[in-house]
């Protein structure tokens, strides 16, 4: 009887709007310790979630301190990825602490979750670190994106016309690892974080506060969103679900700590359907840089002639590099709005020469477009100003290699060739794959 | 013997004269003697010193070996010094010795020594003794910190190895420097070597290990506290530490090394030299990606011989000519 009235209720609730559909959304407790003893029995773990489209990895933050926020942290972010995804099919993989457990190896904390993302071949990966500072607590909140997603989603491409010599111009988003968020938590809030994730686990008969806890989350079992009813959602599991607040359980000073989350998925719609990253203020210098880069992107990508790339190079002009900031630390997200505001610079140059033409004859026309030198020397000569910074920029890199060819200065492109075999003898990240 | 010694004159009988015969038999005889040994034996000469401080070591055990025996022992003095003879011969034909020196604390060392027509082919054997402490001390990445004794507080029981201690507490707090491109082999690493003791001698130690710094001190645990006192004396192969600056770090929880801080002076002294160590070894890129880690690290303001470092790091990798004008 009650099940028939739970169903009418939802049903009117349907009816009236107030009942979301969900798309698939799924998540899982995964035991990091287990998993990486696999790895190094030389087992590729199986892909957990498999089947969904996106799957993100949260690890549970490193906390030396042992405040016990690393796993609330954690918990909170996938949550909030759950609840406010903006994909089609979503999974959640919540690792536990990679450092737990024996210590057979002198693998750290970051080699530790590379191993772990890498091995589930994730869309992105979200961890981070929270220590004491003082009489407060700071939690630093990173994305990581791995070669795959950038190949698929964040990286532009320009071939030069024929005349120019054909070759492909290169911009990365962002670097592989995005400094997301620095946030300063006082001891009573680091409790209400606890507190929060704490409720998270707890699933219940009703949408109530007050209804008693039926079961908690399962864990190493997949479990699904069913139902969002704003500020509830009802999960879904082998072992029985329960309802659990989508909204509210983590407010005041608390709140901000879901905004990392909400980055990665506004992030992941942009991937899926090239929706606009929001930026919010709460985040890092190195986000905005970062969602400043792929709306930069996205304006490359629908490559209107009208904008001629002003439009892109435009948005992107904030990071210029600035002697004095150099001096004193990196641009946020090094020289790869330069790069990118390069290729915008390039691409614009192009098309205005190529718009001067019937449309009916671009193509042809485009290859054999020839800049001027002089005006390709000062955008090039910007973006090596912002490669001090950032001196192992391989795309960077690379571009400047054929941009200074062009402009008939052998020395500087041979330099840059040189430059680029060090960067990538010496550093972690590789130049984009050749398409 | 006879009173007549042939080749030594003679005389009629004169008393007086027999007994200068005498005397003069008696030289002939002691030079005669005297001269036999000085044209078949050759001087080996040598000095033994401490590597890392170029001083002597005392009553080092030398010996001279020729295949497998033993010629000679002796030990040096107190200068260092040493010498044997050899009797050798005048054979103008290579005779190979093998000079061994040991001491206690040192790795003993082994040198040839070829006689020829009795001169020996140095006329001063050199042997600089390396410490068993630093011998043992192998850090296995370029840049380098190494963390040397650190005397424990009054009555800690057993062995507390402070050394891993804090190198655990500082690799911790240099774990930023993953964030950075650098390829692992080319980032800092941080090892123990609890058996470098000698706080006098800490640059001219990190010039040895080849080591961007080096640091030793002690470590105190205040009544009633659960945390320690850790007083570090850094030493360094560029001259920044000159006289063993003194770092002091407070309320250190070195019994959960994840969890300890040393103070920011130590860290920005620490980096202070790895950034030099990069500088110096023409490590630009290296030196500017993670300076500008450090800085965003540290709390502000910003250390001065930081922001120094990376503005000449900046100043001088080769990236910087891709800006000049044509070229």
């Amino acid at each position: 009887m009650k099940t028939w009235r739970h169903i009418a209720a939802v049903a009117l609730a349907w009816v009236l709007g107030t009942v979301a559909p969900l798309d698939v959304r799924a998540g899982i407790n995964v035991d990091s310790v287990r998993q990486l003893q696999l790895i190094d029995q030389g087992v590729q773990p199986p892909l957990l979630i498999g089947d969904a489209r996106f799957r993100v990895a949260v690890f549970a933050f490193e906390d030396p301190d042992k405040l016990a926020l690393g796993d609330a942290l954690a918990t909170l972010a996938m949550h909030q990825l759950l609840v406010g995804a903006r994909v089609s099919s979503l999974g959640v993989l919540r690792f536990s602490d990679p450092m737990a457990g024996p210590r057979s190896d002198e693998l750290g904390y970051f080699d530790r979750i590379d191993r772990l993302a890498d091995s589930q071949k994730v869309t992105v990966s979200v961890w981070g670190a929270v220590r004491r500072v003082g009489p407060e607590i700071a939690v630093d909140t990173y994305l990581q994106i791995p070669q795959s997603t950038v190949n698929q989603a964040l990286q532009a491409r320009i071939a030069l016309p024929k005349a120019m010599g054909g070759q492909e111009l290169l911009a990365r988003i962002g670097s592989d690892r995005v400094l997301l968020q620095r946030q300063l938590l006082s001891a009573a809030t680091a409790e209400s974080v606890r507190a929060a994730a704490r409720k998270l686990t707890e699933l219940r008969d009703t949408p109530n506060d007050q209804a008693p806890v039926a079961r908690h989350v399962p864990q190493e079992t997949v479990f699904y969103l069913r139902e969002l009813r704003p500020p509830w959602v009802r999960v879904g599991s082998p072992q029985g679900g329960g309802w659990v607040r989508s909204a509210g359980h983590c407010s005041g000073a608390c709140a901000p700590l879901l905004d990392g989350a909400r980055f990665v998925s506004s992030l992941l719609a942009f991937i899926e359907k090239r929706q606009r990253i929001d930026f919010i203020a709460t985040l890092s210098p190195e986000a905005a840089a970062f969602a400043d880069q792929t709306a930069a992107l996205d304006i490359l990508h629908r490559g209107d002639p009208m904008d001629e790339g002003a439009g892109a190079a435009a948005i992107l002009a904030r990071w210029s590099p600035d002697g004095g900031n150099i001096m004193a630390s990196p641009p946020p997200g090094g020289a790869s709005s330069a790069n990118l505001r390069l290729l915008a610079r390039i691409r614009g140059q192009l098309l205005r020469q190529v718009a001067q033409v019937s449309p009916a004859t671009w193509d042809r026309a485009y290859e054999d477009v020839r800049l001027d030198p002089q005006r390709v020397r000062a955008a090039v000569t910007e973006a090596a100003a912002a490669l001090q910074a950032d001196p192992r920029n391989a795309e960077l890199l690379h571009n400047l290699v054929v941009l200074f060819d062009y402009v008939r200065e052998p020395d500087k492109a041979r330099l840059a060739r040189e430059l680029l075999g060090e960067a990538e003898r010496s550093g972690r990240l590789m130049l984009l794959p050749a398409r | 013997m006879t009173d007549m010694e042939p080749g030594c004159g003679s005389n009629r009988a004169a008393d007086a004269m027999r007994r200068i015969g005498r005397t003069l038999a008696g030289l002939c005889a002691a030079a005669l003697l005297s001269l036999a040994p000085a044209w078949a034996q050759t001087a080996v000469k040598g000095i033994v010193t401490d590597r890392t401080t170029a001083l002597p070591v005392v009553g080092a055990a030398v010996e001279l070996r020729r295949g497998a025996a033993v010629v000679d022992r002796t030990v040096s003095g107190s200068d260092g010094s040493f010498m044997f003879m050899v009797n050798a011969g005048q054979s103008p034909q290579a005779q190979n010795f093998k000079l061994g020196v040991s001491h206690e604390g040192f790795v003993g060392a082994d040198q040839d020594v070829v006689i020829a027509s009795a001169r020996p082919d140095s006329p001063l054997y050199r042997a600089a003794l390396i410490r068993k402490a630093v011998a043992d001390c192998q850090p296995k990445r370029t840049r380098r910190v190494v963390v040397g004794y650190f005397r424990p507080p009054t009555g800690t029981p057993g062995q507390a190895d402070f050394a891993a201690r804090v190198s655990d507490a500082l690799l911790y707090q240099l774990s930023f420097l993953e964030r950075s491109r650098v390829a692992s082999d080319r980032r800092p690493s941080v090892v123990a070597c609890e058996q470098l003791d000698d706080r006098d001698n800490l640059p001219a130690l990190a010039r040895e290990l080849k080591a961007d710094a080096l640091m030793s001190g002690a470590v105190a645990r205040p009544e009633g506290r659960p945390r320690y006192n850790v007083t570090m004396f850094l030493g360094d192969p560029y001259g920044l530490f000159d006289n063993a600056t003194r770092v002091n770090s407070r309320d250190v929880d070195l019994d959960d090394p994840s969890a300890s801080r040393l103070a920011p002076e130590a860290l920005g002294a620490v980096l202070r030299a790895l950034l030099t160590g990069y500088l110096k070894n023409e490590q630009y890129a290296d030196c500017v990606e993670l300076s500008g880690l450090a800085l965003a690290e540290l709390p502000r303001p910003a250390p001065q011989p930081i922001v120094d470092i990376r503005a000449e790091c900046l100043r001088k990798q080769p990236a910087g000519l891709l800006m000049a004008g044509p070229r």
